[in-house]
């Protein structure tokens, strides 16, 4: 089992899992895991050692479903709770006081997660903002890209959006990118007028290169065609684009085109995995619509960010 | 599945092929394609001829085989192809070497553009294998921030494009960020009253289903896990997004990320209109070109 693991550069899934499975199993804690993917899913990590769970909610109901999937809870800690806001709210409490490596979503509404996050957040004094990053590996590309904020922000500002983006290099930093290139996504072609979302990204990419969000660089460019077709130039070939040139964060002007984009992996090449990333861990908030396949891949990625965050506080 | 090139094989067999005003048609991708869209359409060139001349030359053609206008400033070029188009010369409007700035301001947002009471709305046309059919995303182009009022001209020019190309009972998703309505998201809301006109027959028999996430959209396991149940779950042909920001990035990731061949349109003026985005291929123009040709036939075979 790896103690500590040096410093990486993490280009895919492959890695990921590869590498969590290395790793001395961690904590975790389960909120609301009374349903049978999800149950499954925790049995499936549990067995595969990427973690040691501890499981929070309606017993009775816990106990029925591991029956069900002939999962052996008899050496899980299992904490008994009904209301979902006190189901959050021990499980991010277990993180923010070093309990737990990782708490993962059940069977609750996210908003409960999220407005425990904010509230230990808050009472810190830590941030006054979380953000969902999902990572995509897609097929064909040599590194791995978040896009965000894809679940908190109805309609960020331009404050929430410049937490957004230090959030998301933030966590492509501990993933072994030393200077992640940043695209802020905006529809401005001209034949509207001027959108937020354009002027926004012009401010952002002058503080970027101020150093305020980190060590990143946020690209001229506004949208992924603009990645892919030079100024002045059009585009020959669609199957020859070069993948490699997309740029490591994708931050998106709201929360609708965030939900479609962040789910395009059920239409194209794409792997998924999403994941809040507070002051004190990795949050991993499955989809509803999640298979336990792809859940399993979410907690592989919360145990490496767990396990990198805590080298770089040693 | 409906695809591009019998698109463009109806339009190239049809009996009669409508006119293109082509404002500043320096455009070397139009200029280039001029032998093949000659088979599905008559364009007429307006811009500075000496240097489409020129160009042409290169390209082994010659200005002689084409109608012409000349004209070297590129603004009174818009207007001499809207002039066409108003005087029932031209049928299609293409935009050439004109920014879009300058094409709106004298297409879409003036008094005297092309029927300014009308509602205009771009429309986004993916020819995805994967999906086995023509997905359309609207608007991803002009309406930055659609109320209801607007949503519902926006499908039903989506509406009028189907019927052109021939897709029988349409099927709309209205996109928002969650399956369910909550009061503080806009789209839900809009979605949901989308989908209610729908259920009285106010879009005729078409089925509106919203508000719905993209995954149940497009996975019927997706939507089975979320318990949603919809008529339009794995056969959507036109994706209602919220405003451009959504469309717009929708249909380029699509479109790049999945190689999947990309044309647009502009609906709702007394002519078609297909602009010039870079990113949009040769097959892709005359896809668009296609597009035009048989929403012009439709809406003058239904006036």
């Amino acid at each position: 089992m790896l103690k500590f693991l040096g410093p990486v550069m993490i280009k895919d899934f492959n890695e990921i899992d590869t590498l969590a499975s290395q790793i001395k199993p961690l904590r975790l804690a389960a909120l609301a895991a009374d349903e049978e993917e999800f149950l499954r899913t925790i049995k499936v990590a549990y067995e595969n050692h990427y973690i040691e769970p501890c499981i929070i909610g309606d017993l009775a109901k816990i106990q029925k479903t591991a029956e069900l999937i002939d999962f052996n809870i008899s050496s899980i800690e299992i904490i008994h709770e009904t209301d979902p806001q006190s189901i959050a709210d021990k499980g991010i409490d277990m993180l923010f006081t070093g309990k737990t490596d990782i708490p993962i979503k059940g069977h609750i509404p996210t908003s409960f997660i999220y407005r425990s996050i904010i509230q230990h957040e808050k009472a810190l004094g830590e941030k006054t903002t979380i953000s969902v990053n999902t990572i995509w590996d897609i097929a064909g590309m040599n590194h791995l890209v978040s896009i965000t904020d894809t679940g908190v922000s109805i309609a960020p500002s331009y404050e929430t959006k410049k937490n957004i983006i230090t959030d998301a290099v933030r966590l492509m930093n501990l993933f072994g990118y030393e200077k992640p290139r940043v695209l802020i996504l905006s529809a401005y072609t001209g034949l509207t007028r001027m959108l937020d979302s354009y002027s926004e990204a012009r401010t952002l990419q002058e503080e970027a290169a101020q150093g305020n969000f980190g060590n990143c660089e946020i690209v001229e460019e506004t949208s992924l065609a603009g990645i892919f077709v030079d100024k002045g130039s059009r585009l020959d070939d669609l199957e020859k684009l070069d993948l490699g040139s997309i740029p490591h964060v994708i931050v998106v002007p709201h929360l609708d085109a965030g939900n479609i984009l962040s789910k395009l992996d059920f239409v194209l090449n794409i792997t998924r995995r999403s994941v809040v990333l507070t002051s004190h861990g990795p949050v991993i908030i499955p989809s509803r619509s999640d298979t336990h396949d792809l859940i399993v891949g979410e907690i592989a990625l919360g145990v490496v960010i767990a396990h990198l965050l805590k080298g770089t506080q040693q | 599945m409906i695809t591009f090139a019998q698109l463009i094989k109806t339009v190239s067999s049809s009996t009669s092929k409508p006119r293109l005003a082509i404002a500043t048609a320096q455009d070397a991708q139009l200029l280039m394609l001029l032998p093949e869209i000659e088979a599905i359409a008559e364009p007429v060139l307006i811009g500075d001829l000496k240097v489409i001349s020129s160009k042409l030359i290169q390209y082994g053609d010659s200005l002689d085989r084409y109608d012409s206008i000349d004209e070297t400033d590129p603004t009174q070029a818009v207007l001499k192809a809207r002039n066409l188009i108003i005087q029932k010369q031209a049928d299609i409007l293409v935009q050439g070497a004109i920014s879009n700035p300058i094409l709106r301001d004298i297409i879409l947002c003036r008094e005297d553009g092309l029927e300014p009471h009308c509602f205009l709305s771009h429309i986004s046309v993916l020819e995805s294998r994967q999906l086995s059919r023509l997905v359309l995303i609207t608007d991803s182009m002009i309406n930055r921030k659609p109320g209801l009022k607007e949503k519902i001209s926006i499908v039903q020019n989506a509406l009028t494009l189907t019927k052109a190309i021939g897709i029988d009972k349409p099927r709309v998703a209205a996109l928002a960020a969650l399956e369910y309505v909550n009061p503080s998201i806009q789209s839900t809301i809009d979605a949901a009253v989308l989908s209610k006109m729908a259920d009285r027959h106010q879009f005729d028999d078409t089925i509106v289903e919203g508000p719905l996430d993209i995954d149940c959209a497009v996975s019927s396991q997706a939507a089975l896990r979320k318990n949603v149940s919809s008529k339009v779950v794995d056969e959507v042909d036109i994706y209602l997004v919220s405003d451009v920001e959504s469309g717009n990035s929708f249909a380029q990731f699509m479109s790049l990320l999945g190689s999947i061949p990309m044309a647009g349109i502009i609906v709702g003026a007394s002519a078609p209109i297909i602009i010039n985005m870079p990113y949009i291929t040769n097959q892709g123009k005359l896809a668009e070109i296609a597009l035009a040709s048989l929403l012009y036939q439709h809406q003058n075979t239904n006036v």
